[in-house]
């Protein structure tokens, strides 16, 4: 059976007496998309911060591709990293967060050629090209030289998303992404994950918008006190759920639009 | 009563002397503080509870101790403990340990206002912790930090003045000295405050610039 290109296992995290996720388990194959959905408090964002070691879980194990995130091979694959191997493994991790998070002194193209500069060692000049050409898929060519306050925030989180494609990870994961946009920029930014989602990118994505989760979904998993109570087909999860609270929570949120 | 400054051209050389032990001491204490509180805002943020409790009990302490109580331990304790320091240097020591609590504290606000989205969205791309402090850190304190550095890089100017009661030659130590043989305190003392005006003034152009240009910055641009 050929292991599965993302798994973690029953990570916990726990912050003083709070148990923020209690055993969750998950995988992705290559090129899936999944769409974490659930209430507020549940524990989405620490999944994700604990998947790319932002957050470091308590117990349980991260592979994405083979590698164990968070320990070193061979006789070093016991002992923690220290941080700075971490942080070279977590440059194989994309990550969008809720407020976008770029750098607000950097121009856009700045915010871009950052980290592969810093990380991976490209000369400006490959920087800049990787990240023109990425600037142009996500729409925003001719806004190299702006300041990320000089535009929109649909522009903002998709100078984001570009920023995180610069490192060419091979698992990208968006914190709810669009939940800090004006519903007119909301469509934006799902189209650009949508053409990512074609072009076989592995995503992880909270979300609270049930049509991207509907659509461009390949499973969708039902988060809630610090676990995953339900997962399957969109389909499935969304129109027919199993679990109560699943039940309980979609209502709510269809009640709500 | 008539204002005569005939003798000021034979003591001026004395004054300038003076003015330039004074410059001496401001810059060498804003060019030690600058760092001394950097290194004082990063322990009052460290992630070790008791160490951050202690430096906030030190910073208490010397912020709260007269500086010239500072400048006599410095100059007449630290002797006793074996380490004999000649005026200038003791003044130095005493105004940069004070000084660096104080810079300590407006560089500590000036890191809080950082939201912590920064540093995150910088660890989750990969860059080094250095890196990521030179780079994305702390030039985004600069514009809610600068303008009290500068205004308390004023008064680092005037309690220089403070340093003649260890014997440091610094500008009104030499006026003093020039009015005790003279006979003519005031003409010598409007001169030397004048002085200290002009450096002063030097030092609000630069913060009037540092201001305007941070609100630029905080403006977006
Ligand atoms: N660094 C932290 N320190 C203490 N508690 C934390 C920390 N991070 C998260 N928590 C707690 O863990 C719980 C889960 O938080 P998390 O952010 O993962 O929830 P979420 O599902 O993403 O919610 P939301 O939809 O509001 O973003 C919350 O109750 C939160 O208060
Ligand atoms: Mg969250």
């Amino acid at each position: 059976m050929p292991s599965p290109f993302v798994s973690a296992s029953n990570l916990r995290k726990t912050y003083g007496d709070f148990t923020a996720l209690d055993g969750v388990s998950l995988t992705m194959d290559r090129g899936e998309v999944v769409a974490v959905i659930g209430a507020s408090g549940s524990g989405k964002s620490t999944l994700l911060r604990c998947i790319n070691y932002l957050d470091p879980p308590d117990s349980g194990e991260v592979r994405v591709d083979g590698v164990r995130i968070g320990f070193g091979e061979g006789a070093r694959r016991d002992r923690v990293l220290p941080e700075r191997d971490i942080r070279r493994q977590r440059a194989e991790i994309g990550m969008v967060f809720q407020h976008f998070n770029l750098f607000p002194h950097f121009t856009v193209l700045q915010n871009l050629i950052e980290a592969p500069m810093a990380v991976r060692g490209l000369s400006r000049a490959e920087a800049t090209e990787r990240a023109r050409d990425l600037l142009n898929r996500v729409g925003l060519s001719g806004r190299e030289g702006a300041f990320p306050a000089e535009l929109s925030g649909g522009q903002q989180q998709r100078v984001a998303i570009a920023r995180a494609l610069c490192m060419k990870p091979r698992l990208m994961l968006f914190d709810e992404p669009t939940s800090a946009l004006d519903p007119e920029l909301v469509g934006e930014v799902i189209a650009v994950m949508r053409s990512l989602a074609e072009e076989g990118m592995t995503m992880l994505v909270v979300t609270h918008e049930m049509d991207f989760a509907a659509q461009t979904a390949s499973r969708v998993a039902f988060f809630d006190a610090g676990k995953i109570v339900e997962t399957g087909a969109p389909a499935q999860v969304l129109r027919n759920p199993q679990h109560p609270r699943t039940q309980a929570f979609l209502q709510r949120i269809l009640r709500s639009h | 009563m008539t204002l005569d400054f005939s003798t000021i051209p034979e003591v001026w050389p004395a004054l300038m002397k003076g003015a330039g032990v004074t410059i001496q001491l401001t810059l060498a204490v804003l060019i030690l503080a600058t760092p001394g509180g950097l290194l004082v805002a990063f322990l009052r943020l460290a992630p070790q509870p008791w160490l951050r409790a202690l430096v906030l009990a030190l910073s208490w302490v010397f912020r709260g101790i007269p500086p010239l109580l500072l400048l006599f331990f410095a100059f007449f304790g630290l002797p006793i403990m074996g380490l004999t320091l000649q005026p200038l240097p003791a003044a130095i020591l005493a105004m940069t340990t004070y000084m660096s609590f104080y810079f300590g504290e407006i560089f500590a606000s000036g890191l809080r206002s950082v939201p912590p989205g920064q540093a995150q969205a910088a660890a989750a791309l990969g860059i080094p912790a250095h890196r990521t402090l030179m780079r994305i850190i702390l030039p985004q304190t600069i514009p809610a930090a600068l303008p009290p550095y500068i205004s308390h890089a004023t008064e680092i100017l005037k309690g220089t003045a403070l340093a003649a009661a260890v014997a440091v030659p610094e500008l009104s130590n030499a006026a003093k000295k020039i009015f005790v043989v003279t006979y003519r305190p005031l003409e010598v003392l409007i001169v030397a405050a004048a002085i200290y005006a002009l450096l002063d003034g030097v030092l609000l152009l630069l913060q009037m610039f540092g201001e305007r240009w941070s609100n630029r910055r905080r403006a977006g641009r």
